[in-house]
């Protein structure tokens, strides 16, 4: 194999590519990237066998082959190479590659490419597809409040399904349940269930744009492929049963309020710096016409804050983990929100109000 | 530098409440300890003290010495039922109580207006008509000095340490009279050349840290008759546990297991009176030959019961393959929240 690549585009192929490289991986093989020559392109892949990611990158292919080669070395190297044209040549007969750029040169070992695992083809499954922006917006205001308890499997991705015109997700730790739905244009698609791992989904939001470009979205039985700007990604799906999402959205409460999003967030965020390290708890006193939140560290002292509200019901108090409203609040971009409360002991739910599009809902702290 | 700081210390306490409760036994030699073959001396009355017994001496051994001796089994709750008794004499006069085990602690004085003296003499005298038994007291202007004025003049001390006698009182006395100094830092500091503590006082500071880290900073200002410690109210536990030796080496895991569910629950038991539940459960065993192991597992949720505290433990004592016998299993549960506090769950 001999080709000649521009550095950056080789550098971001690689980049994208080595996210689904394992760093602590038994087999090997599994810790380097693949690259292949294909028509104009190099195909780069990498892959822990829970998630592959494959992309294509622009080259002047001399002549044709592949190599797997250690994708450590290979980013850094690359990286640090010039802004120019990178010449590879490769000697299969022994497995090294030969990288040239400018005045460098490196010679790397690498390994035969029969020994390196094929991404799994998705069979014709379901397919549909969503823009990226909408896709990675979704994606976001859930991945957050994913269980990372390894003894209950199936709550350490993300639920997805289609219905009614809609993509929905959701995903919970037990302690609060992120839920987001919007609207998907294919009014006859149904999509059941299927949990994505976390990972895909944190590596899905990192490479996703802000672009109206489109994701094709392929689903089989176990697995899922995402194929975007010339990147595919496939994932195994999780099994299991994930919980009764619906059942634990409250449908009806005693108290709402509707509070600036930035205003409650920063007094979230300033409480909680007293607030029990190990717990986390701060409270929160809901009157008429402000939220007043506070926080007590015995050793060290007292916090207070108050924001405006408008208040509909009763006048409640309640105590939460800081950081679960804080993660939630974070991933609004609404101006306002609304804090809808049914009594100290109930769970709390946060939606925004522009649409009833995002539902987060939190379970309390008891304090006896 | 005022003499806020008063060290109380129990004269042979367990055997002076049993010698309280036993007229019969004034005068005797009192030896309270475990009475099983590898049981050790807890307290020797001043009485036995003679015969050459002291506390953590093997049994057996103490047996040989005095074998006309009164030998009690210790009655653990009835002593802390005592010093309950005995702390409530200190709380006369201030609420900086510093306990350091059921008969001993530090006071700090310094937030009554009375002179601490006064105070310190009082609180003697109390303990001896109020409840018959003899304390010695130190009274300094820091810890280690209040407890160094303790222990001179046992039994029935008492010592006042000003900040004039403290450098004549101390400079003369063997480095191992300084807080802090065991068998090991001893030899350390005797490698140095250093023999007395006025050595360690007039030997160099930067000397002594760099020989011997933080500690030397540390020793040479104690040796300056300084201290910085300050008396604190315990606080919360940062863990709960409890373990067993036992009176024979066991093979058997299925009598480990017995053993490890018994102390499971008197963990639990333990966690509920202090109203806390922990998420980090640590197992401890020691082999026949004194080699200890743990291991330790973290869970999502806290948990204050016993079986499930022993299902964790009993999942962490699976992992191991028990080459040897085993002297010691012990339970411990940290990560302690107050379960005033509880996280409730969707589902």
């Amino acid at each position: 194999m001999k080709l000649k690549v521009n550095q950056e585009d080789l550098y971001q192929g690689i980049q994208t590519t080595s996210k689904a490289v394992s760093s602590k991986t038994t087999l090997p093989i599994l810790s380097g990237i693949l690259l292949e020559t294909q028509d104009d392109k190099i195909k780069l892949v990498g892959t822990d066998l829970e998630i592959g990611i494959e992309c294509f990158v622009e080259a002047e292919i001399i002549s044709e082959g592949s190599i797997v080669l250690p994708a450590k070395y290979l980013t850094s190297i690359v990286r640090e190479l010039p802004s120019e044209e990178i010449i590879l040549t490769t000697e299969e007969s022994n497995n090294t590659a030969q990288i040239k750029c400018g005045n460098s040169q490196f010679n790397i070992h690498g390994s035969p490419t029969d020994e390196f695992p094929l991404l799994p083809e998705v069979e014709s499954g379901i397919n549909f597809s969503i823009s990226q922006e909408k896709l990675k917006a979704i994606i976001d205001q859930i991945e957050f409040a994913v269980s990372d308890d390894e003894s209950k499997p199936f709550l350490n991705g993300g639920l997805m399904l289609v219905e009614n015109g809609s993509i929905k997700v959701a995903s919970t730790d037990t302690y609060r349940l992120a839920y987001r739905e919007d609207k998907i244009d294919a009014p006859n698609l149904e999509v059941d269930e299927i949990i994505i791992p976390s990972k895909t989904l944190s590596e899905l939001s990192k490479l996703l744009s802000d672009s109206e470009d489109e994701v094709q979205i392929s689903i089989t039985e176990n697995q899922a492929l995402f194929n975007f700007s010339g990147i595919s990604i496939v994932s195994r799906l999780i099994e299991g049963q994930f919980p009764n999402y619906k059942q634990v959205i409250p449908d009806q409460n005693s108290t709402t309020a509707q509070v600036n999003k930035d205003r409650l967030l920063s007094a979230t965020k300033r409480a909680a710096l007293l607030a029990k390290q190990d717990s986390n708890i701060i409270k929160i006193n809901l009157k008429s016409d402000k939220l007043i939140i506070t926080a007590n560290t015995p050793e060290v002292g007292q916090a207070y804050e108050e924001v405006p509200i408008d208040l509909e019901g009763e006048e409640t108090e309640i105590a939460f983990n800081a950081r679960y409203l804080i993660d939630c609040l974070k991933v609004i971009s609404d101006e306002n929100v609304n804090l809808e409360l049914s009594g100290s002991l109930s769970p709390g739910v946060i939606k925004t109000t522009s649409e009833c599009e995002y539902i987060y809902v939190i379970m309390p702290v008891r304090s006896a | 530098m005022e003499l806020n700081i008063i060290h109380v210390d129990m004269d042979a306490f367990y055997a002076a409440v049993e010698q309280r409760e036993h007229p019969e036994y004034r005068g005797q030699p009192v030896i309270v300890g475990g009475q099983s073959k590898r049981g050790v001396v807890s307290t020797a009355s001043y009485e036995a003290r003679e015969y050459g017994i002291h506390s953590a001496q093997a049994m057996a051994k103490a047996k040989q010495l005095c074998p006309d001796g009164i030998y009690l089994r210790p009655r653990h709750d009835y002593y802390k039922q005592v010093s309950k008794k005995i702390r409530a004499v200190f709380a006369r006069y201030t609420d900086l109580i510093e306990p350091l085990s059921l008969d001993e602690a530090y006071l700090d004085v310094s937030t009554n207006a009375e002179n601490s003296i006064k105070i310190a003499k009082r609180i003697k005298r109390q303990i001896k008509v109020e409840l018959d038994l003899v304390a010695s007291v130190g009274v300094s202007y820091n810890k280690f000095l209040a407890k160094l004025a303790s222990d001179l003049n046992k039994p029935d001390g008492f010592k006042i340490v000003s900040p004039f006698q403290a450098q004549e009182l101390i400079w003369p006395m063997d480095v191992s009279e300084l807080w802090g100094v065991g068998p090991k830092t001893e030899e350390e500091l005797k490698e140095l050349g250093l023999e007395r503590i006025a050595d360690v006082a007039q030997a160099d500071r930067l000397f002594l840290i760099r020989e011997l880290g933080k500690k030397g900073y540390r020793l040479h200002k104690l040796a300056q008759g300084q201290d910085p410690r300050e008396v604190s109210i315990p606080g919360d536990p940062k863990s709960i546990g409890n373990e067993t030796t036992f009176k024979q080496d066991i093979a058997k895991r299925s009598l480990l297991q017995e053993h490890l569910l018994q102390l499971s629950q008197k963990v639990a038991q333990r966690l509920q009176n202090k109203e806390v539940k922990g998420k980090t459960v640590t197992l401890k065993l020691k082999y026949e030959d004194f080699e200890v192991l743990s291991r330790s597992n973290t869970i999502q949720h806290y948990i204050d019961n016993g079986e499930e505290i022993y299902e964790l433990a009993d999942r962490l004592l699976e992992k191991i393959d028990l080459p040897k016998k085993v002297r010691l299993i012990g339970v411990t549960v940290s990560n302690l929240v107050d379960k005033k506090f509880e996280q409730l769950k969707l589902f």
